[in-house]
Protein backbone atom coordinates (compact mmCIF):
# COMPACT_ATOMS: atom_id res chain seq x y z
CA UNK A 1 0.00 0.00 0.00
CA UNK A 2 1.55 3.45 -1.14
CA UNK A 3 2.10 6.01 1.81
CA UNK A 4 0.07 8.98 0.91
CA UNK A 5 1.55 12.50 1.40
CA UNK A 6 -0.77 13.61 3.85
CA UNK A 7 -3.92 12.45 6.36
CA UNK A 8 -6.12 14.30 4.54
CA UNK A 9 -5.58 11.96 1.23
CA UNK A 10 -6.27 9.14 3.29
CA UNK A 11 -9.62 7.99 1.64
CA UNK A 12 -12.64 5.46 3.08
CA UNK A 13 -11.16 3.27 0.56
CA UNK A 14 -7.74 3.27 2.02
CA UNK A 15 -9.14 3.22 5.48
CA UNK A 16 -11.48 -0.14 3.77
CA UNK A 17 -7.83 -1.70 2.62
CA UNK A 18 -5.98 -1.10 5.19
CA UNK A 19 -8.90 -2.93 7.73
CA UNK A 20 -9.47 -5.90 5.37
CA UNK A 21 -5.72 -6.64 5.02
CA UNK A 22 -5.75 -6.69 9.21
CA UNK A 23 -8.66 -8.60 9.17
CA UNK A 24 -6.89 -11.37 6.46
CA UNK A 25 -3.56 -11.26 8.54
CA UNK A 26 -5.76 -12.31 11.70
CA UNK A 27 -7.74 -14.85 9.99
CA UNK A 28 -4.86 -16.46 8.94
CA UNK A 29 -3.37 -16.77 12.09
CA UNK A 30 -0.78 -14.50 10.37
CA UNK A 31 -0.43 -12.88 14.02
CA UNK A 32 3.59 -11.84 13.58
CA UNK A 33 2.56 -10.00 10.60
CA UNK A 34 -0.29 -8.50 12.29
CA UNK A 35 2.05 -7.18 15.16
CA UNK A 36 4.33 -5.40 12.71
CA UNK A 37 1.19 -2.90 12.14
CA UNK A 38 1.76 -1.43 15.11
CA UNK A 39 4.34 1.62 16.25
CA UNK A 40 6.14 0.54 19.09
CA UNK A 41 4.46 2.30 21.27
CA UNK A 42 1.00 1.39 20.12
CA UNK A 43 -1.60 0.54 22.60
CA UNK A 44 -4.53 -1.98 22.48
CA UNK A 45 -6.96 -1.42 24.65
CA UNK A 46 -10.83 -3.19 24.92
CA UNK A 47 -12.83 -1.62 27.71
CA UNK A 48 -14.92 -3.39 30.18
CA UNK A 49 -18.36 -3.13 28.45
CA UNK A 50 -20.02 -1.57 31.24
CA UNK A 51 -17.56 1.74 32.16
CA UNK A 52 -20.22 4.07 34.04
CA UNK A 53 -18.04 4.11 37.11
CA UNK A 54 -16.70 7.49 37.98
CA UNK A 55 -13.65 5.81 40.14
CA UNK A 56 -10.73 7.29 38.43
CA UNK A 57 -9.51 3.34 38.04
CA UNK A 58 -10.73 0.82 35.84
CA UNK A 59 -9.83 -2.43 35.41
CA UNK A 60 -10.04 -3.06 31.35
CA UNK A 61 -10.64 -6.58 29.49
CA UNK A 62 -7.30 -5.68 27.33
CA UNK A 63 -5.04 -2.47 27.92
CA UNK A 64 -1.92 -3.81 25.92
CA UNK A 65 1.28 -1.91 25.63
CA UNK A 66 3.43 -3.00 22.81
CA UNK A 67 5.29 -5.63 25.29
CA UNK A 68 2.43 -7.11 25.81
CA UNK A 69 1.04 -7.09 22.63
CA UNK A 70 4.09 -9.10 21.82
CA UNK A 71 3.33 -11.57 24.80
CA UNK A 72 -0.26 -11.92 23.79
CA UNK A 73 0.90 -13.34 19.93
CA UNK A 74 4.05 -15.33 21.67
CA UNK A 75 1.24 -17.26 23.96
CA UNK A 76 -0.82 -17.58 21.21
CA UNK A 77 1.33 -19.06 18.36
CA UNK A 78 4.42 -20.18 20.42
CA UNK A 79 2.43 -20.81 23.73
CA UNK A 80 0.73 -23.18 23.44
CA UNK A 81 -2.36 -21.24 25.11
CA UNK A 82 -4.29 -24.40 26.82
CA UNK A 83 -7.26 -22.17 25.32
CA UNK A 84 -6.57 -22.70 21.86
CA UNK A 85 -6.10 -25.84 21.53
CA UNK A 86 -7.63 -27.01 19.27
CA UNK A 87 -7.16 -23.59 17.42
CA UNK A 88 -10.17 -21.45 16.32
CA UNK A 89 -10.90 -20.61 13.12
CA UNK A 90 -12.47 -16.60 12.46
CA UNK A 91 -13.90 -14.81 10.09
CA UNK A 92 -14.41 -11.26 9.90
CA UNK A 93 -16.65 -8.62 8.26
CA UNK A 94 -15.83 -4.57 8.42
CA UNK A 95 -18.22 -2.46 7.80
CA UNK A 96 -19.48 1.60 8.42
CA UNK A 97 -16.01 2.28 7.84
CA UNK A 98 -15.14 6.50 8.44
CA UNK A 99 -12.11 7.95 8.06
CA UNK A 100 -11.30 11.66 10.60
CA UNK A 101 -8.26 13.45 9.91
CA UNK A 102 -6.37 14.90 12.12
CA UNK A 103 -2.51 16.92 12.62
CA UNK A 104 -0.80 13.63 11.95
CA UNK A 105 -2.67 10.46 12.71
CA UNK A 106 -6.00 9.56 11.10
CA UNK A 107 -8.43 7.92 13.06
CA UNK A 108 -10.79 5.49 11.41
CA UNK A 109 -13.62 4.48 13.05
CA UNK A 110 -15.15 0.72 11.70
CA UNK A 111 -17.97 -1.93 13.23
CA UNK A 112 -16.73 -5.22 12.84
CA UNK A 113 -18.54 -9.22 13.41
CA UNK A 114 -15.97 -11.99 14.07
CA UNK A 115 -17.26 -15.09 13.69
CA UNK A 116 -15.14 -17.96 15.89
CA UNK A 117 -15.98 -21.30 15.38
CA UNK A 118 -13.93 -23.57 17.51
CA UNK A 119 -14.88 -27.06 19.41
CA UNK A 120 -17.84 -27.57 17.04
CA UNK A 121 -19.38 -23.87 18.82
CA UNK A 122 -19.89 -20.65 16.66
CA UNK A 123 -19.76 -17.76 18.41
CA UNK A 124 -19.78 -14.49 17.36
CA UNK A 125 -18.15 -10.88 18.45
CA UNK A 126 -19.55 -7.80 17.62
CA UNK A 127 -18.65 -4.45 17.94
CA UNK A 128 -16.97 -0.67 16.86
CA UNK A 129 -13.14 -0.60 16.51
CA UNK A 130 -11.10 2.72 16.52
CA UNK A 131 -8.03 2.94 14.75
CA UNK A 132 -5.67 5.53 15.52
CA UNK A 133 -2.99 5.23 12.36
CA UNK A 134 0.14 7.08 11.58
CA UNK A 135 2.37 7.51 8.45
CA UNK A 136 5.64 5.71 8.39
CA UNK A 137 7.90 4.99 5.34
CA UNK A 138 6.36 1.41 4.93
CA UNK A 139 2.53 1.96 4.94
CA UNK A 140 0.02 3.02 7.88
CA UNK A 141 0.84 2.06 11.62
CA UNK A 142 -0.75 1.56 14.37
CA UNK A 143 -0.18 4.13 17.25
CA UNK A 144 -3.60 3.08 18.90
CA UNK A 145 -6.05 0.21 18.79
CA UNK A 146 -9.45 -0.01 20.58
CA UNK A 147 -11.90 -2.76 19.69
CA UNK A 148 -15.90 -1.61 21.92
CA UNK A 149 -16.73 -5.20 22.71
CA UNK A 150 -20.46 -4.94 23.14
CA UNK A 151 -20.34 -8.68 24.11
CA UNK A 152 -18.49 -7.59 27.13
CA UNK A 153 -21.77 -6.40 28.96
CA UNK A 154 -21.80 -10.42 29.31
CA UNK A 155 -20.07 -12.81 30.77
CA UNK A 156 -17.89 -14.53 28.54
CA UNK A 157 -16.55 -17.87 27.68
CA UNK A 158 -12.44 -17.72 26.81
CA UNK A 159 -11.71 -15.23 23.99
CA UNK A 160 -8.59 -16.11 23.36
CA UNK A 161 -8.44 -14.70 19.74
CA UNK A 162 -7.62 -11.41 18.86
CA UNK A 163 -10.84 -9.56 18.52
CA UNK B 1 -29.90 -36.51 50.07
CA UNK B 2 -27.78 -39.53 50.71
CA UNK B 3 -23.93 -38.84 50.00
CA UNK B 4 -22.91 -42.38 50.89
CA UNK B 5 -22.34 -43.79 47.59
CA UNK B 6 -21.14 -40.42 46.32
CA UNK B 7 -18.59 -39.02 48.45
CA UNK B 8 -15.84 -40.84 50.01
CA UNK B 9 -13.09 -39.28 52.30
CA UNK B 10 -10.49 -39.29 49.51
CA UNK B 11 -12.75 -39.02 46.54
CA UNK B 12 -16.07 -37.63 45.03
CA UNK B 13 -18.45 -39.29 42.44
CA UNK B 14 -18.92 -37.59 38.87
CA UNK B 15 -22.73 -37.33 39.28
CA UNK B 16 -22.01 -34.24 41.94
CA UNK B 17 -21.00 -32.23 38.43
CA UNK B 18 -23.68 -34.32 35.79
CA UNK B 19 -26.70 -34.78 37.88
CA UNK B 20 -29.35 -32.19 37.57
CA UNK B 21 -31.10 -33.94 40.67
CA UNK B 22 -28.03 -32.82 42.70
CA UNK B 23 -27.51 -29.60 41.45
CA UNK B 24 -31.43 -28.69 42.70
CA UNK B 25 -30.79 -30.58 46.09
CA UNK B 26 -27.49 -28.08 46.35
CA UNK B 27 -29.56 -25.29 45.83
CA UNK B 28 -32.24 -26.80 48.59
CA UNK B 29 -30.08 -27.31 50.87
CA UNK B 30 -26.32 -26.26 50.80
CA UNK B 31 -26.65 -22.36 49.91
CA UNK B 32 -29.66 -21.82 52.19
CA UNK B 33 -28.02 -23.47 54.86
CA UNK B 34 -24.35 -21.74 54.38
CA UNK B 35 -23.71 -18.18 54.72
CA UNK B 36 -23.42 -17.13 51.59
CA UNK B 37 -21.49 -14.02 49.97
CA UNK B 38 -23.95 -11.33 48.77
CA UNK B 39 -21.58 -8.09 48.05
CA UNK B 40 -19.60 -5.40 49.04
CA UNK B 41 -20.81 -2.62 51.12
CA UNK B 42 -18.91 -0.43 48.70
CA UNK B 43 -21.50 -1.47 46.20
CA UNK B 44 -24.31 0.01 48.49
CA UNK B 45 -22.56 3.26 49.38
CA UNK B 46 -25.44 5.56 50.31
CA UNK B 47 -28.99 5.28 51.21
CA UNK B 48 -30.84 3.25 48.19
CA UNK B 49 -28.08 2.08 46.40
CA UNK B 50 -28.94 -1.37 45.36
CA UNK B 51 -27.12 -4.51 43.52
CA UNK B 52 -28.92 -7.39 42.49
CA UNK B 53 -27.34 -10.91 43.33
CA UNK B 54 -28.53 -14.48 44.22
CA UNK B 55 -28.12 -17.30 47.01
CA UNK B 56 -27.91 -20.05 45.29
CA UNK B 57 -30.86 -20.30 42.73
CA UNK B 58 -32.78 -17.35 44.26
CA UNK B 59 -32.46 -13.61 43.14
CA UNK B 60 -31.96 -11.45 45.65
CA UNK B 61 -31.44 -7.77 46.14
CA UNK B 62 -28.96 -6.44 48.33
CA UNK B 63 -29.78 -2.96 49.35
CA UNK B 64 -28.86 0.13 51.75
CA UNK B 65 -32.29 1.33 53.20
CA UNK B 66 -33.52 4.76 54.07
CA UNK B 67 -32.67 3.75 57.79
CA UNK B 68 -28.73 3.31 55.90
CA UNK B 69 -29.27 -0.94 57.72
CA UNK B 70 -28.17 -3.00 54.60
CA UNK B 71 -30.79 -5.71 53.80
CA UNK B 72 -31.05 -8.54 51.54
CA UNK B 73 -34.33 -8.73 50.20
CA UNK B 74 -36.13 -11.63 47.83
CA UNK B 75 -36.06 -10.10 44.19
CA UNK B 76 -39.70 -11.58 43.76
CA UNK B 77 -43.33 -9.96 43.56
CA UNK B 78 -45.48 -11.56 46.10
CA UNK B 79 -48.17 -11.19 43.78
CA UNK B 80 -47.74 -13.48 41.03
CA UNK B 81 -43.76 -13.88 41.00
CA UNK B 82 -41.49 -11.41 38.48
CA UNK B 83 -38.50 -9.85 39.37
CA UNK B 84 -39.51 -6.20 41.23
CA UNK B 85 -36.20 -5.00 40.49
CA UNK B 86 -34.52 -5.52 36.80
CA UNK B 87 -31.43 -2.96 36.76
CA UNK B 88 -28.38 -4.67 37.98
CA UNK B 89 -27.58 -1.80 40.20
CA UNK B 90 -28.58 1.50 41.18
CA UNK B 91 -30.11 3.65 43.43
CA UNK B 92 -33.76 4.55 44.46
CA UNK B 93 -36.45 4.88 47.14
CA UNK B 94 -39.06 2.01 45.60
CA UNK B 95 -39.52 -1.31 43.30
CA UNK B 96 -42.40 -1.12 41.46
CA UNK B 97 -43.08 -5.02 39.94
CA UNK B 98 -43.47 -4.54 36.22
CA UNK B 99 -46.42 -6.71 35.88
CA UNK B 100 -49.15 -5.13 38.21
CA UNK B 101 -47.06 -2.24 39.62
CA UNK B 102 -47.34 -3.57 43.29
CA UNK B 103 -44.80 -1.10 45.16
CA UNK B 104 -42.42 -1.51 47.46
CA UNK B 105 -39.99 0.55 50.07
CA UNK B 106 -36.62 -0.81 49.95
CA UNK B 107 -36.67 -2.21 53.81
CA UNK B 108 -39.27 -4.75 51.23
CA UNK B 109 -42.55 -3.30 52.43
CA UNK B 110 -45.36 -3.05 50.57
CA UNK B 111 -46.58 0.20 50.07
CA UNK B 112 -49.73 -0.21 47.96
CA UNK B 113 -51.16 -2.06 45.39
CA UNK B 114 -53.40 -0.81 42.49
CA UNK B 115 -57.16 -0.73 42.24
CA UNK B 116 -57.46 -2.17 46.04
CA UNK B 117 -60.76 -2.12 46.08
CA UNK B 118 -61.04 -5.59 44.47
CA UNK B 119 -59.70 -7.36 47.22
CA UNK B 120 -61.66 -7.80 50.37
CA UNK B 121 -61.27 -5.38 53.00
CA UNK B 122 -59.57 -7.65 55.45
CA UNK B 123 -57.16 -9.09 52.34
CA UNK B 124 -53.54 -8.35 54.71
CA UNK B 125 -51.59 -6.86 52.71
CA UNK B 126 -49.33 -6.25 55.35
CA UNK B 127 -47.80 -9.57 55.36
CA UNK B 128 -46.82 -8.97 51.51
CA UNK B 129 -43.91 -7.66 51.74
CA UNK B 130 -40.50 -9.00 50.01
CA UNK B 131 -39.06 -11.78 51.88
CA UNK B 132 -36.31 -10.32 53.81
CA UNK B 133 -33.31 -12.92 54.02
CA UNK B 134 -33.36 -13.01 58.16
CA UNK B 135 -29.58 -13.36 58.23
CA UNK B 136 -27.68 -10.60 57.29
CA UNK B 137 -24.14 -10.29 58.54
CA UNK B 138 -20.89 -8.61 57.32
CA UNK B 139 -17.27 -8.97 57.83
CA UNK B 140 -14.85 -6.00 56.95
CA UNK B 141 -17.18 -4.89 54.32
CA UNK B 142 -17.89 -8.25 52.77
CA UNK B 143 -21.60 -8.95 53.03
CA UNK B 144 -23.51 -12.34 53.71
CA UNK B 145 -26.37 -13.43 53.77
CA UNK B 146 -28.49 -16.96 54.89
CA UNK B 147 -31.93 -18.42 54.71
CA UNK B 148 -31.21 -20.26 57.87
CA UNK B 149 -32.07 -18.23 60.75
CA UNK B 150 -30.16 -21.01 63.60
CA UNK B 151 -27.07 -20.46 61.80
CA UNK B 152 -23.79 -19.49 64.15
CA UNK B 153 -23.03 -15.70 63.82
CA UNK B 154 -20.74 -15.27 60.69
CA UNK B 155 -17.70 -14.55 62.46
CA UNK B 156 -17.63 -18.03 64.34
CA UNK B 157 -18.58 -19.22 60.60
CA UNK B 158 -15.60 -17.76 59.48
CA UNK B 159 -12.96 -19.09 62.42
CA UNK B 160 -9.54 -18.89 61.93
CA UNK B 161 -9.73 -18.34 58.00
CA UNK B 162 -10.27 -14.85 59.58
CA UNK B 163 -6.76 -14.28 59.82
CA UNK B 164 -6.37 -14.75 56.24
CA UNK B 165 -9.11 -12.44 55.28
CA UNK B 166 -7.67 -10.04 57.19
CA UNK B 167 -4.33 -10.66 55.86
CA UNK B 168 -5.45 -10.06 52.33
CA UNK B 169 -7.26 -6.95 52.90
CA UNK B 170 -4.46 -5.11 55.75
CA UNK B 171 -2.85 -4.20 52.48
CA UNK B 172 -4.76 -1.48 52.82
CA UNK B 173 -3.55 0.74 54.47
CA UNK B 174 -6.96 1.93 55.84
CA UNK B 175 -8.28 -1.67 55.46
CA UNK B 176 -10.82 -1.03 53.61
CA UNK B 177 -11.58 -0.88 49.91
CA UNK B 178 -13.44 -0.37 46.99
CA UNK B 179 -15.38 -2.57 43.99
CA UNK B 180 -15.94 0.24 41.96
CA UNK B 181 -13.18 -0.17 39.09
CA UNK B 182 -15.12 -2.90 37.74
CA UNK B 183 -15.71 -6.67 37.07
CA UNK B 184 -14.79 -9.45 34.82
CA UNK B 185 -17.41 -11.52 34.28
CA UNK B 186 -16.58 -15.28 32.88
CA UNK B 187 -19.32 -18.11 31.90
CA UNK B 188 -18.18 -21.86 31.77
CA UNK B 189 -19.83 -25.10 30.52
CA UNK B 190 -18.80 -26.57 34.06
CA UNK B 191 -19.99 -27.51 37.32
CA UNK B 192 -19.34 -24.78 40.33
CA UNK B 193 -17.37 -26.72 41.93
CA UNK B 194 -14.69 -27.20 39.36
CA UNK B 195 -14.08 -23.80 40.30
CA UNK B 196 -14.58 -24.04 44.00
CA UNK B 197 -11.78 -26.46 43.83
CA UNK B 198 -9.44 -25.10 40.98
CA UNK B 199 -9.49 -21.51 43.07
CA UNK B 200 -7.05 -22.65 45.77
CA UNK B 201 -5.30 -25.77 43.74
CA UNK B 202 -1.56 -25.85 43.88
CA UNK B 203 -0.99 -28.50 41.23
CA UNK B 204 -2.58 -27.27 38.35
CA UNK B 205 -0.83 -24.09 37.82
CA UNK B 206 2.48 -25.19 36.71
CA UNK B 207 0.74 -26.98 33.93
CA UNK B 208 -1.92 -24.98 32.88
CA UNK B 209 -0.59 -21.90 33.42
CA UNK B 210 2.69 -22.68 31.54
CA UNK B 211 2.66 -19.73 29.18
CA UNK B 212 1.77 -17.28 31.83
CA UNK B 213 4.64 -18.49 33.74
CA UNK B 214 6.76 -18.78 30.71
CA UNK B 215 5.72 -14.66 30.11
CA UNK B 216 5.74 -13.47 33.77
CA UNK B 217 9.43 -15.13 35.03
CA UNK B 218 10.93 -12.85 32.97
CA UNK B 219 9.65 -10.10 35.53
CA UNK B 220 11.70 -10.67 38.80
CA UNK B 221 9.02 -8.77 40.83
CA UNK B 222 6.54 -11.80 39.56
CA UNK B 223 9.18 -14.09 40.09
CA UNK B 224 8.95 -13.35 43.18
CA UNK B 225 5.20 -14.47 43.96
CA UNK B 226 5.06 -17.46 41.21
CA UNK B 227 8.48 -18.92 41.30
CA UNK B 228 8.15 -19.59 44.67
CA UNK B 229 5.94 -22.43 43.73
CA UNK B 230 8.33 -25.09 45.13
CA UNK B 231 6.93 -27.58 47.97
CA UNK B 232 8.62 -25.97 50.60
CA UNK B 233 7.36 -22.39 49.88
CA UNK B 234 3.91 -22.32 50.74
CA UNK B 235 1.03 -24.28 51.97
CA UNK B 236 -2.96 -25.19 51.41
CA UNK B 237 -4.87 -25.32 54.66
CA UNK B 238 -8.33 -26.82 55.61
CA UNK B 239 -10.52 -24.89 58.22
CA UNK B 240 -13.98 -25.67 59.57
CA UNK B 241 -16.98 -25.35 57.48
CA UNK B 242 -14.98 -25.61 54.31
CA UNK B 243 -12.66 -22.26 54.08
CA UNK B 244 -9.58 -23.18 52.50
CA UNK B 245 -6.07 -21.36 51.84
CA UNK B 246 -3.23 -21.99 49.31
CA UNK B 247 -0.24 -19.74 50.42
CA UNK B 248 3.58 -18.95 48.60
CA UNK B 249 5.33 -17.12 51.32
CA UNK B 250 6.82 -13.74 49.97
CA UNK B 251 10.17 -13.13 49.27
CA UNK B 252 11.62 -11.74 52.02
CA UNK B 253 13.03 -8.83 49.14
CA UNK B 254 8.78 -8.35 48.62
CA UNK B 255 9.04 -5.55 50.88
CA UNK B 256 11.93 -3.66 49.59
CA UNK B 257 11.00 -4.34 46.07
CA UNK B 258 7.41 -2.69 47.36
CA UNK B 259 9.44 0.11 49.03
CA UNK B 260 11.31 0.94 45.54
CA UNK B 261 7.87 1.79 44.02
CA UNK B 262 6.09 3.63 46.46
CA UNK B 263 8.10 4.00 50.00
CA UNK B 264 5.73 6.36 51.59
CA UNK B 265 2.90 3.35 51.35
CA UNK B 266 5.42 0.89 52.31
CA UNK B 267 6.85 2.78 55.42
CA UNK B 268 3.11 3.47 56.28
CA UNK B 269 2.04 -0.59 56.40
CA UNK B 270 5.06 -1.30 58.19
CA UNK B 271 4.41 1.02 61.05
CA UNK B 272 1.00 -0.21 61.55
CA UNK B 273 1.52 -4.12 61.20
CA UNK B 274 5.15 -4.22 61.61
CA UNK B 275 7.84 -6.08 58.58
CA UNK B 276 6.81 -9.90 60.03
CA UNK B 277 3.29 -8.85 59.12
CA UNK B 278 3.77 -7.27 56.75
CA UNK B 279 5.81 -10.02 55.06
CA UNK B 280 2.63 -12.09 55.95
CA UNK B 281 0.21 -9.44 53.93
CA UNK B 282 2.32 -9.41 50.57
CA UNK B 283 2.79 -12.92 50.48
CA UNK B 284 0.40 -14.71 47.72
CA UNK B 285 -3.06 -16.05 48.81
CA UNK B 286 -5.66 -17.97 47.33
CA UNK B 287 -8.45 -17.39 50.23
CA UNK B 288 -11.68 -19.24 49.86
CA UNK B 289 -14.89 -18.52 52.05
CA UNK B 290 -17.01 -21.72 51.46
CA UNK B 291 -19.35 -21.83 49.64
CA UNK B 292 -18.64 -19.07 46.47
CA UNK B 293 -16.46 -16.69 47.80
CA UNK B 294 -12.48 -16.03 47.17
CA UNK B 295 -10.12 -13.48 47.84
CA UNK B 296 -7.62 -13.98 45.65
CA UNK B 297 -4.73 -11.61 44.90
CA UNK B 298 -6.61 -8.42 43.90
CA UNK B 299 -9.77 -9.63 43.41
CA UNK B 300 -12.99 -10.43 44.89
CA UNK B 301 -14.52 -13.87 43.21
CA UNK B 302 -17.92 -15.15 43.23
CA UNK B 303 -18.83 -18.30 42.06
CA UNK B 304 -22.56 -18.43 40.66
CA UNK B 305 -23.64 -21.64 39.73
CA UNK B 306 -26.39 -21.64 36.85
CA UNK B 307 -27.42 -25.11 36.70
CA UNK B 308 -25.52 -28.63 36.76
CA UNK B 309 -22.78 -27.52 33.91
CA UNK B 310 -23.04 -24.05 33.58
CA UNK B 311 -21.30 -21.80 35.55
CA UNK B 312 -21.06 -17.47 36.18
CA UNK B 313 -17.89 -16.47 38.25
CA UNK B 314 -17.37 -12.30 38.59
CA UNK B 315 -14.04 -11.31 40.16
CA UNK B 316 -14.09 -8.01 41.13
CA UNK B 317 -10.21 -6.26 41.04
CA UNK B 318 -10.87 -3.90 44.04
CA UNK B 319 -8.93 -0.66 44.44
CA UNK B 320 -7.08 0.16 48.00
CA UNK B 321 -8.94 3.14 49.08
CA UNK B 322 -5.98 4.94 50.16
CA UNK B 323 -3.40 3.75 48.47
CA UNK B 324 -1.58 5.80 45.87
CA UNK B 325 -2.88 5.65 42.24
CA UNK B 326 0.08 4.61 40.75
CA UNK B 327 -0.22 1.42 43.02
CA UNK B 328 -3.98 0.71 42.49
CA UNK B 329 -3.52 0.84 38.44
CA UNK B 330 -0.47 -1.56 38.82
CA UNK B 331 -2.60 -3.94 40.45
CA UNK B 332 -5.66 -3.31 37.44
CA UNK B 333 -2.41 -4.18 35.04
CA UNK B 334 -1.93 -7.44 37.05
CA UNK B 335 -5.68 -8.56 37.05
CA UNK B 336 -5.49 -7.48 33.16
CA UNK B 337 -2.83 -9.68 32.45
CA UNK B 338 -4.32 -12.87 33.96
CA UNK B 339 -7.96 -12.31 35.18
CA UNK B 340 -10.73 -11.55 32.23
CA UNK B 341 -12.09 -13.54 29.65
CA UNK B 342 -9.25 -12.14 27.24
CA UNK B 343 -6.64 -12.89 29.92
CA UNK B 344 -3.56 -14.97 29.99
CA UNK B 345 -4.80 -17.48 32.54
CA UNK B 346 -8.16 -18.03 33.12
CA UNK B 347 -8.94 -18.76 29.87
CA UNK B 348 -6.51 -21.71 30.03
CA UNK B 349 -8.92 -23.07 33.35
CA UNK B 350 -12.20 -22.59 32.14
CA UNK B 351 -10.60 -24.48 29.16
CA UNK B 352 -9.59 -27.42 31.46
CA UNK B 353 -12.78 -26.92 33.00
CA UNK B 354 -15.15 -27.46 29.84
CA UNK B 355 -12.30 -30.59 29.69
CA UNK B 356 -13.21 -31.93 32.43
CA UNK B 357 -16.87 -31.72 31.76
CA UNK B 358 -16.88 -33.50 28.39
CA UNK B 359 -14.32 -36.15 30.14
CA UNK B 360 -17.17 -37.05 32.91
CA UNK B 361 -19.50 -38.27 30.44
CA UNK B 362 -17.22 -41.87 31.10
CA UNK B 363 -19.29 -43.89 33.12
CA UNK B 364 -16.88 -46.23 32.99
CA UNK B 365 -14.81 -44.00 35.27
CA UNK B 366 -16.97 -42.44 38.40
CA UNK B 367 -14.40 -41.11 40.74
CA UNK B 368 -11.88 -37.95 41.24
CA UNK B 369 -9.48 -38.07 43.17
CA UNK B 370 -8.40 -35.77 45.43
CA UNK B 371 -6.17 -37.83 47.83
CA UNK B 372 -3.06 -36.26 47.21
CA UNK B 373 -1.22 -35.30 50.43
CA UNK B 374 -3.34 -37.62 52.56
CA UNK B 375 -0.68 -39.64 53.96
CA UNK B 376 1.58 -36.56 55.09
CA UNK B 377 -0.67 -34.04 56.44
CA UNK B 378 0.19 -31.20 59.76
CA UNK B 379 -2.82 -31.00 62.38
CA UNK B 380 -2.47 -27.31 63.54
CA UNK B 381 -5.60 -27.86 65.91
CA UNK B 382 -8.83 -26.00 66.02
CA UNK B 383 -9.78 -28.15 62.80
CA UNK B 384 -7.37 -26.57 60.75
CA UNK B 385 -4.95 -28.89 58.99
CA UNK B 386 -2.14 -27.77 56.58
CA UNK B 387 -0.81 -29.63 53.79
CA UNK B 388 1.42 -29.06 51.12
CA UNK B 389 1.38 -26.07 48.61
CA UNK B 390 -0.20 -28.98 45.73
CA UNK B 391 -1.86 -31.01 48.18
CA UNK B 392 -5.50 -31.61 47.81
CA UNK B 393 -6.56 -31.33 51.78
CA UNK B 394 -8.39 -28.64 51.64
CA UNK B 395 -10.49 -29.93 48.40
CA UNK B 396 -11.51 -32.75 51.08
CA UNK B 397 -12.31 -29.87 53.85
CA UNK B 398 -14.44 -28.62 51.29
CA UNK B 399 -16.41 -31.86 50.61
CA UNK B 400 -16.89 -32.89 54.30
CA UNK B 401 -18.57 -29.71 54.56
CA UNK B 402 -20.62 -30.46 51.34
CA UNK B 403 -21.47 -33.90 53.11
CA UNK B 404 -22.50 -32.03 56.57
CA UNK B 405 -25.33 -29.56 54.46
CA UNK B 406 -26.16 -31.60 51.40
CA UNK B 407 -26.04 -35.00 53.05
CA UNK B 408 -28.32 -33.97 55.93
CA UNK B 409 -31.91 -33.42 56.53
CA UNK B 410 -31.47 -30.69 59.10
CA UNK B 411 -31.35 -27.06 58.76
CA UNK B 412 -33.17 -24.62 56.80
CA UNK B 413 -33.98 -26.11 53.86
CA UNK B 414 -36.93 -24.92 51.56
Amino acid sequence: MSMPESPSTFSRGDAEDWLYHEAELLDQWRLHDWLDLFTDDATYHVPDGIDDSPAPVRAALINDDRVRLEERVWRLVTGPAHAQIPRSTTRRLISNVRVAGAEDDVLVTSNFLVHEIRKGQERSFVGQYRHRLSPAPDGWKVAARTALLQNSVLPLFNVSIII
Amino acid sequence: MNLDELLLPDRVHRRLYTDPAIYDEEMRTLFRRAWVYVGHESEVRNVGDYKRAKIGSEPVILVRGEDEAVRVLVNRCLHRGSLVCREEKGNGKFFRCPYHAWTYRNNGDLMGVPKRSRYPRDFDLGGLGLVNVPRVESYRGLVFACFDDGIEPLVEYLGPVRDYVDATLDFSLSGEIDLSAGVSRHRYPGNWKLQMENGVDGYHTAFVHETYIGIMSRAEEVELKFGSHGEDQGWTETFPRGHAVLARRADPRAIDVLREQFPEYTSALEAKHGSERLLEILAHMNVFVFPNLFLIGHQIRVVQPVSVDETEVMMYPYLLTDAPEALNRKRMAEHEGFYPPTGFGTPDDYEVFSAVTEGLQAMSTPWLLLNRGAHDCQDLGDGVRRGSPTDEIHQRGMYAEYARLVGSDQGGGA
